[in-house]
């Protein structure tokens, strides 16, 4: 199951009443969508609105969604819209900048130079985790790191990755997810998150 | 075959591991939904430190603490949605249709089967059809009484008396030929 089916199946059992299957969908998104409306909203108020209020008209449109594009491309549809309704409404234009990628089909294109959420307290927490995750990566072991880099980063499959690093595919999957322990851990004091709470 | 290739090389797996592999969209149909469908509090917060490890790789930055909380109060408040399954069609008209054109079929073919038939294989009704058919009026059909007798003069074995054409008087007859 790919990830688009693995959001496909989030949004069917969404669709038969279970929310906390479209909280995961909001918790995988919501980074991204915040970084798309911070390049049209300078507002950090107004943009942890926006999100929410796109969040909740993507809730409400789920029986309409019908798969043939991914769930985040018709997520940025709808944040788009979302803002451009807000920015009108408040007699703003939209930036330009945020009209490029909004084809039917593609994915969003997310080269799109990030601009740091304007508060000081979100500045230091993205600095904080960057650095936590940066210094997480250069601890790890050499194939660890090649692994999660190539996944995360590269976005290849597991099946690409075992070839290129010429190992089985099980291999691959057990690297990947040690180098996330090990980012984890680092993250978690960040996180307020302890990660004990598991078997 | 992949997934074969993975459990073989992977025996002792951990759930986090699963957890790890169902991130990447690299879990069989069957395993995803099991992980998807019950999830508990510690595999959802697993779920946001993926999501977080990925996005800081990528330099997409956080969001502000308090958003999941904020946004999930919100969600709370929202009727819970129960996308009506679309209508099945029926599937019993099909085979009446089919059943009635069956019965059609067969009624054909016994008709035509057994009707007889001249040298050329045709039924004789369709062979005895004029070339080109023209209307005749009801009343220009003039019935030779040379017909009409040789038809009832066939089938008098089953008559009791014969109508004769012209006057239409009833005469009683007799098949049996009364010899001096």
């Amino acid at each position: 199951m790919s990830e688009q089916d693995i959001d496909r199946q989030l949004v069917e059992r969404a669709r038969n009443g279970d929310k906390r299957a479209f909280e995961l969908l909001v918790e995988k998104y919501h980074r991204r969508l915040l970084r798309l409306l911070s390049r049209m909203v300078r507002n950090q108020d107004e943009i942890d609105d926006i999100a929410q209020e796109t969040f909740i008209k993507a809730y409400r449109a789920l029986p309409q969604f019908r798969g043939d594009a991914a769930f985040y491309t018709w997520l940025y549809r709808i944040g788009v819209n979302t803002a451009r309704n807000y920015l009108s409404s408040r007699g703003k234009a939209m930036p330009t900048i945020s009209e490029h990628a909004a084809n039917d089909d593609d994915e969003p294109d997310e080269r799109i130079v990030a601009q740091d959420i304007n508060t000081p307290e979100s500045m230091l927490h993205t600095k904080q985790v960057g650095m936590a995750v940066n210094e997480a990566i250069e601890a790890l072991p050499a194939e660890l790191k090649a692994a999660i880099t190539l996944r995360e980063l590269e976005g290849l499959s597991y099946e690409e990755i075992a070839e290129m690093m010429n190992c089985p595919i099980g291999t691959v999957r057990s690297r990947i997810f040690r180098a996330r322990e090990a980012i984890a851990t680092r993250l978690r004091p960040l996180l307020g998150t302890t990660g004990d709470k598991r078997w | 075959m992949k997934q074969a290739h993975m459990n073989a090389t992977t025996p002792l797996e951990s759930a986090d591991e699963l957890h790890s592999a169902l991130w990447d969209g690299e879990l069989d149909d069957f395993e995803a939904r099991k992980l998807l469908g019950g999830m508990d509090t510690a595999q959802r917060e697993l779920w946001a430190e993926y999501a977080m490890i990925g996005d800081a790789l990528r330099g997409v930055g956080t969001s502000r603490s308090g958003f999941m909380q904020r946004f999930e109060t919100a969600l709370a408040s929202e009727p819970t949605i129960l996308a009506p399954v679309a209508a099945r069609k029926p599937v019993v008209a099909p085979y009446l249709w089919t059943a009635a054109a069956a019965a059609m079929v067969a009624i054909t073919w016994t008709v035509w089967t057994a009707a007889p038939t001249d040298v050329s294989g045709q039924p004789q009704w369709m062979a005895q059809q004029p070339a080109t058919s023209q209307p005749v009026a009801a009343n220009e059909y003039q019935p030779g009484a040379g017909d009409l007798e040789s038809y009832m003069e066939a089938h008098q074995d089953f008559a009791y008396a014969v109508v004769s054409v012209p006057d239409l008087t009833v005469e009683r007859v007799s098949l049996t030929e009364v010899r001096p």
